[in-house]
């Protein structure tokens, strides 16, 4: 081939041997109708000749070529470059070296070719060197386009909270993104690496577990699941894992796609949102219950005063059953009165959720409740100890608070036991974010297995020939809960009570 | 000649108590009416029977009681019935408006029925 390119030489004066020159026309034609461009340079690197497809290269024709400078065409960025090809090349005899650069067309646009350059100046019948160009302009195209996807979905990969593991079908680790790398040390305790097996990764315990996972993936499956941990400032994360089975061109699953994401804040919500919801239930049941339980308590003394007009002996109004009639319908009367008014009281409290709060000292709603007490305590021979050094100071609605000391002196006071004089102890001290108060007495007590789910339920009464309406402890705890507090009791039958009653600490 | 020889009325209102003998003493429901008030007394009282004696034909029983309430009464009748020859019929007697309390008795075969307060003639007149 390059034989033939030897003869188009105009310098040439040996006549060809015929079988040579039939041998030359058929070079000739193979590199005219090559897409490549054969060009051939002196040793100052000055075409010498050109093969016709430069036209289609560059724009211009084989004869425009001839005289120019190998490197005059050159992009002024690439020309150090090629420079230094060339004087490799022109030190180097017989070898080929190939580069890739940009040349300026005839119309002034830069084109991406490879050359590939031959000094074959001291072979005999050549003398020049060679150079075969080819346009990669399209593959460059291609390369660039490639390179820039791969750096958008790099980009996107590495700059997502989201991690991401791809494994193969024998569970090795094929690649992984930025956040997996920054994850795995807290998931597996190890940095990944790629090329491992993820059972490698993975506690020992836990593999038969995740071989079960993997299998049902390998089936087709997608699975999620949720881990938890602590990082070193003992945060507790929370994270959903999901596993993937990836597909190849077959529609065979040929590995597993792992993205995980922290989820905390999420299903820190979620539990609040359970919460609040379980919290409403509750209330709406409280209330259900409320409405049950006076619609009963207002139906007693209707159905009473029902039933003493029916027995009224209207043909005799002088029958002496009669008087006695009319005396219970007025207490059935009275009764309802009195019913319809304590519900009243009650919804008062229940629905009164924004209840002004002041700076309220235990010590001094003791001093109040104690007065209208005293005579009753005093008849009994009791005795109230107190104790408020550790917290006396609460924020809490004044008229509440000294509702809920009377009610439970007074209880204490009431179901006082026949054998001993009572004392009542009143404590105040902090847990975790509230404050509590202890009333302790020396009463009656209770057998909370029997009553315990009852104590604090409207109209429940729990002592025979006591006068009480089943209200006290109703009345209390909604009080106490309306206001975000809870109440606790501990009893054992003839020793004592003791009521704890939490009230939430304000930040 | 009274359709029941005796009563046992367990119920704490004392017009209640009050009417209801009255009541069934008029219609000749029963020749006698016993009343506790509350299910405790109840149980004291019938625990007071003698071995293999005949208990109250008829129980009338209130829910909400103090001490010792219509649930609680069940219960621990469940534990003194072997002492008697025959068992009584239990009427709840109640104004109830609660669906969970409807449900609760279907637990005690004993209860025959619920009886809304107050009690009538009719209720009576429907217990045979």
């Amino acid at each position: 081939m390059v034989n033939a390119l030897a003869d188009s030489r105009p310098s040439d004066n040996i006549p060809p041997h015929p079988a040579i020159a039939e041998k030359e026309d058929f070079f000739k034609l193979l590199v005219n109708n090559s897409s490549s461009v054969y060009l051939l340079t002196d040793a100052a690197l000055v075409f010498t000749y050109s093969s016709a497809a430069v036209k289609d290269l560059l724009g211009y024709t084989p004869e425009e070529i001839l005289g120019m400078n190998s490197v005059e065409l050159v992009h002024p960025l690439d020309k150090e470059h090629v420079k230094n090809m060339l004087s490799a090349s022109i030190s180097e005899p017989n070898k080929t070296f190939v580069c890739e650069y940009r040349v300026r067309d005839k119309q002034g646009t830069y084109v991406w070719i490879e050359n590939s350059v031959c000094n074959l100046l001291e072979s005999s019948g050549i003398n020049a060197i060679v150079m075969n160009i080819k346009n990669i302009q399209s593959k460059k195209f291609a390369d660039e386009a490639l390179m820039q996807a791969e750096q958008r979905l790099s980009l996107l990969l590495n700059n997502t909270a989201e991690s991401f593991i791809l494994l193969n079908s024998r569970l090795r680790i094929v690649t992984y993104n930025k956040a997996a790398q920054e994850q795995s040390p807290f998931f597996y305790g190890r940095p990944l690496q790629s090329a491992i097996s993820v059972l490698d990764l993975i506690n020992k315990d836990e593999i038969p577990d995740y071989l079960n996972l993997f299998e049902q993936v390998f089936k087709g499956q997608e699975i999620e699941r949720e881990s938890n941990f602590v990082d070193l400032k003992e945060n507790a994360h929370i994270y959903s894992h999901t596993f993937r089975p990836i597909m190849n061109n077959e529609d065979d699953i040929d590995g597993v796609f792992i993205t995980s994401k922290e989820i905390t804040e999420k299903k820190k919500i979620e539990n609040e949102q359970q919460a609040l919801t379980e919290e409403l239930v509750k209330n709406n049941q409280d209330l259900q219950q409320f409405s049950f339980i006076t619609s009963h308590n207002l139906r007693t003394p209707v159905a009473n005063l029902l039933s003493l007009l029916s027995l009224y002996n209207k043909e005799n109004p002088l029958d002496e059953f009669n008087q006695l009639l009319i005396e219970k319908s007025e207490q059935a009367a009275q009764q309802l009165n009195q019913t319809l008014s304590d519900l009243l009281n009650l919804l008062v409290i229940k629905s009164a959720s924004n209840i002004d709060r002041e700076p309220i000292s235990f010590t001094d709603v003791f001093i109040m409740v104690k007065k209208n007490i005293d005579s009753l305590l005093q008849q009994q021979k009791g005795v109230i100890y107190t104790d408020f050094s550790i917290i006396d100071q609460i924020q809490y609605n004044r008229i509440h608070l000294e509702s809920i000391f009377l009610n439970m002196l007074s209880n204490a006071i009431r179901y006082r036991s026949p054998d001993r004089n009572p004392v009542i102890k009143i404590c105040s001290y902090k847990t975790d974010n509230w404050a509590v108060v202890e009333f302790v007495d020396n009463g009656l007590g209770m057998d909370l297995d029997r009553y315990g789910d009852r104590l604090f339920g409207l109209y429940q009464r729990f002592h025979g020939n006591i006068d009480g309406k089943g209200l006290g402890l109703y009345m209390t705890r909604s009080q106490i809960t309306a206001m975000g507090g809870k109440i606790e009791v501990e009893s054992e039958p003839g020793v004592g009570t003791r009521f704890k009653v939490y009230f939430k600490l304000q930040q | 000649m009274a359709k029941f020889t005796d009563v046992l009325l367990v119920e704490d209102d004392p017009i209640t108590v009050m009417v209801c003998d009255r009541v069934i003493k008029m219609t000749l429901f029963a020749e006698k009416v016993k009343s506790c008030e509350n299910g405790k007394i109840a149980i004291d009282y019938l625990s007071g029977f003698e071995e293999g004696s005949e208990p109250p034909q008829i129980i009338f029983l209130d829910i909400n009681m103090p001490v010792m309430n219509g649930w609680d009464f069940l219960e621990e009748f469940e534990k003194i019935r072997s002492r008697f020859t025959s068992l009584p019929r239990i009427y709840l007697l109640s104004s109830t408006v609660d669906p969970e309390d409807y449900k609760k008795a279907k637990n005690f075969s004993l209860v025959e029925d619920f009886i809304s307060k107050p009690l009538s003639k009719e209720a009576l007149q429907n217990i045979n």
